[in-house]
């Protein structure tokens, strides 16, 4: 396999020879390596002697003649039989010399490493496979190129390191790829580079550029020897990686809405965001880096204070200013710390908040007017709604002039004492009388008599002091006298009220000035009485349950409101107001037929208003058609009418009186449902003068105020 | 969720007391701290009606001028609560 002109002979020394004869030896054969045997066995080489080692020895004697043994020698000798064939030799491709052995192994000769290399590139059998797996077995990257750069050979390892695909690298140049000025250089003239560090964001490499010159010396192409610097290539990595970090930092940062300022662990401004609040800086920040800006504070750079108090506090702080341009202005200063919990910066956020600010105001103005005018709203609509379920529908004369009257008196600030039958709707008059009077700006107060329990009227009329009890309010309460002040008290049921309590009553009306509970000072108020009851005050004075001098105070202005049937023309004018109403509460269209309205006008309607209203409702809640007859509704009068007799007779009385009660019932059921005497006289039976007579005491009695039929 | 509105503190100084923690109600003029420098010492009053969101500072910090002591988030029904009153 070895041709052998390329063997070269051998000469040996022994250990024991001097250099001169080493150096005479060399210069005689002209070689370069002269061999040294082992002195056991002279047929085996344990070393060899470089030239170029001896060159400096040569004009120094004392050097010369030296042994053998102390001359620098190379004992890294390797071995290869004859029969060897090219992978061995491959193996053997890093060493300068090869000893060629024979079978026996004696020493046939030796080869120079670029004999071996010259011999297997001008072989003309060899194949360039071989060439290839040459430089696959070498562990460094190799590429070959021509003189412009094109690449002709290169190892696996190559294109591992720069990361290429073997496409990839035949169609670029070695320049481009790895240093275009670099690779002129080695081209141009020819010179040697190595140990040239390349490293871009793609890879990082150590290379070795060679020119590869012809026999007449002449530049045809170049080799590069890389490795790899893994240690490096991470560092460049990651230096790309901060460089390409630092650039998006800064595209966010001048991105941002916030101004933002970065210091460091002592107040020196080291970065800012590209963003500026308009007005704000009354300084150019650029002059700012590299300050300390703990150290501004004089130049009212507000935030000085914060970064000594993130300094001190090392918490966030968040500080509201407002500039003196107007601006408002939000900074909250942030601590930051290392692994080791060392504050090492301070970010401050600027955000301009003038129009947040102006924003919150306004909503908070605005939530109030709206509360403001809901409850106005609410107010006249209940108003409204009030008038509209509460007035005053009549048509009969009686009712006109009681109205007239009630336009003459509201005028005034007179006590007025309202009586009537319970349920002609008093308070809707109390109500009259207050809403045509001067007062009606001022609160109206309802207090029903009746209703409250007797040993808390007092409190609740003249109120209490703070502490007048325990367990009561604690703030004490005004009661409805202060409560009315300026307005109208409306007394409902006053006939109900407690004998004790009609004292005290009394010299409010006389003094106009009260004495809360637990109080001791007076209270004055300015309040219009309108009383109300259902029973003969009158008579309860004379019975002694009602105190006379009250009854004379409260009876100032007196209005009787007449019973409902007594104006018969209201109620069919009163029942089709009730039928719309609830009609619109219950989202029904029901209608009443003449004969219906006719029905309800000739009833006697002993529970007034209120039973009409009520009866109306039922009416309307309950009807399966729109259109309601006469029918539909005299089993609802009927038997109420019943219901009363049956009441009534469960008691034992004279019997006397029990034939008159029953008498004047049947003569005034007779009469309002026929409404002439002659045809009364024909229904019960007996001649018209009796019942002309008998129904004119009934309406004597009735004008009276005197209940007919059986007492209640 | 409603607007956070921020308590400011007037002047620089210490506070004294700290009535309200996160999350409370707080009526609209309540006492939240009372800040004290040498000479004075005053009260500072919740601006609307809500809950305490993170109170920044404790009994005895030092505080400075117009910092954010505290936020109140405005609660929906602020001025039902404040018809009562």
């Amino acid at each position: 396999m070895v041709s052998n002109w390329f063997i070269k002979k051998v000469y040996t020394v022994s250990l024991e020879s001097s250099a001169n004869e080493v150096w005479n030896m060399m210069s005689r054969y002209n070689e370069r390596y002269v061999f040294v045997t082992d002195p056991e066995n002279t047929e085996n080489l344990i070393a060899y002697i470089r030239n170029t080692d001896m060159i400096p020895l040569q004009h120094d004697r004392k050097q010369m003649s030296k042994a053998v043994r102390e001359l620098p020698l190379h004992t890294n000798l390797s071995f290869v039989k004859q029969e060897a064939d090219m992978l061995d030799f491959f193996q053997l491709f890093g060493e300068e010399v090869v000893v060629v052995q024979s079978q026996e192994g004696k020493p046939e000769g030796y080869l120079h490493r670029e004999d071996i290399l010259y011999s297997l590139l001008t072989n003309q059998s060899a194949h360039t496979d071989w060439i290839r797996s040459l430089l696959n077995s070498i562990p460094m990257g190799i590429i070959i190129a021509d003189l412009e750069g094109k690449i002709e050979e290169f190892s696996s390892e190559a294109l591992r390191m720069v990361r290429v695909t073997p496409e990839e690298l035949r169609l670029q140049l070695v320049g481009e790829l790895l240093d275009p000025d670099v690779f002129l250089k080695v081209i141009e003239h020819g010179e040697t580079v190595l140990n040239y560090i390349i490293v871009n964001d793609r890879f990082g490499v150590l290379a070795d550029f060679c020119p590869i010159r012809n026999q007449q010396g002449a530049v045809t192409g170049a080799t590069i020897v890389l490795q790899d610097l893994p240690y490096i290539e991470k560092m460049a990595m990651e230096m790309e990686y901060v460089k390409n970090l630092n650039t998006d930092l800064q595209g966010i940062l001048s991105s941002i809405y916030d101004e933002i300022l970065v210091l460091d662990e002592h107040g020196i401004l080291l970065r800012y965001s590209g963003n500026l609040i308009k007005d704000f800086w009354e300084i150019n920040k650029e002059q700012l880096i590299g300050l300390n800006l703990m150290e501004l504070e004089h130049e009212g750079l507000f935030f000085s204070s914060i970064v000594r108090m993130v300094l001190e506090r090392k918490r966030k702080v968040s500080v509201t200013q407002e500039s003196r341009s107007g601006k408002n202005v939000l900074a909250v200063g942030n601590p930051i710390f290392d692994d080791k919990g060392k504050l090492e910066r301070i970010v401050i956020a600027l955000r301009d908040i003038t129009e947040t600010v102006l924003l919150k105001e306004e909503l908070l103005q605005a939530k109030k007017m709206s509360e403001k005018y809901k409850k106005e709203l609410e107010h006249l609509r209940d108003q409204q709604q009030y008038s509209k379920n509460r007035q005053l529908i009549y048509a009969s004369e009686q009712m006109e002039k009681v109205m007239k009257y009630i336009h003459k008196i509201a005028k005034t600030s007179s006590t007025v004492l309202l009586s009537g039958e319970s349920g002609v709707g008093k308070e809707v008059f109390a109500r009259t009388i207050y809403e045509l009077g001067p007062r009606n700006n001022n609160p109206f107060v309802k207090v029903n008599c009746g209703a409250i329990p007797e040993t808390l009227l007092e409190s609740e009329l003249f109120g209490y002091e703070k502490g007048a009890f325990t367990g009561a309010n604690a703030n004490g309460k005004p009661g409805y006298f202060r409560m009315a002040h300026k307005g109208v008290l409306f007394l409902d049921e006053i006939g109900e009220m407690p004998l004790n309590l009609q004292v005290k009553l009394l010299r409010v009306l006389q003094e106009r000035e009260i004495i809360p509970i637990g109080g001791s000072e007076v209270v004055e108020v300015d309040v219009q009485i309108i009383a109300a009851t259902n029973k003969n005050l009158e008579k309860m004075v004379e019975e002694g349950t009602f105190r006379e001098d009250l009854y004379y105070r409260l009876n100032v202005i007196p209005v009787v409101i007449p019973p409902l049937r007594d104006r018969s023309e209201d109620i069919p004018l009163i029942g089709l107001h009730f039928l719309q109403t609830f009609n619109e509460k219950y989202d029904r269209s029901t209608q009443m037929s003449q004969d219906a309205l006719d029905l309800l006008e000739s009833y006697s309607w002993p529970g007034n208003v209120r039973e009409l209203q009520n009866i109306i409702e039922r009416i309307v809640v309950t009807a399966d058609e729109d259109l309601i007859e006469a029918h539909h509704i005299t089993p609802l009068l009927k038997k109420r009418k019943k219901q009363l007799f049956k009441q009534n007779m469960n008691k034992i009385m004279p019997l006397k009186d029990a034939t008159r009660a029953i008498e004047e019932q049947l003569i005034k059921m007779a009469m309002d449902e026929f409404k002439t005497t002659s045809m009364a006289a024909k229904v019960l039976g007996v001649s018209q003068s009796t019942i002309s007579r008998k129904y004119q005491e009934i309406q004597e009695k009735l004008s009276r105020g005197e209940p007919i039929g059986f007492k209640v | 969720m409603g607007l956070k509105y921020d308590v400011i503190s007037p002047f620089a100084g210490k506070i004294e007391r700290v009535l309200f923690r996160p999350g409370d109600r707080v009526q609209e003029g309540e006492i939240i701290f009372t800040l004290a420098d040498g000479q004075k010492s005053i009260e500072i009053f919740s601006p609307v009606t809500g809950f305490m969101d993170a109170v920044e500072v404790e009994r005895g910090d030092l505080v400075i001028a117009s910092m954010i002591l505290t936020s109140i988030i405005l609660s929906h029904d602020e001025t039902k609560q404040t018809e009562r009153n």
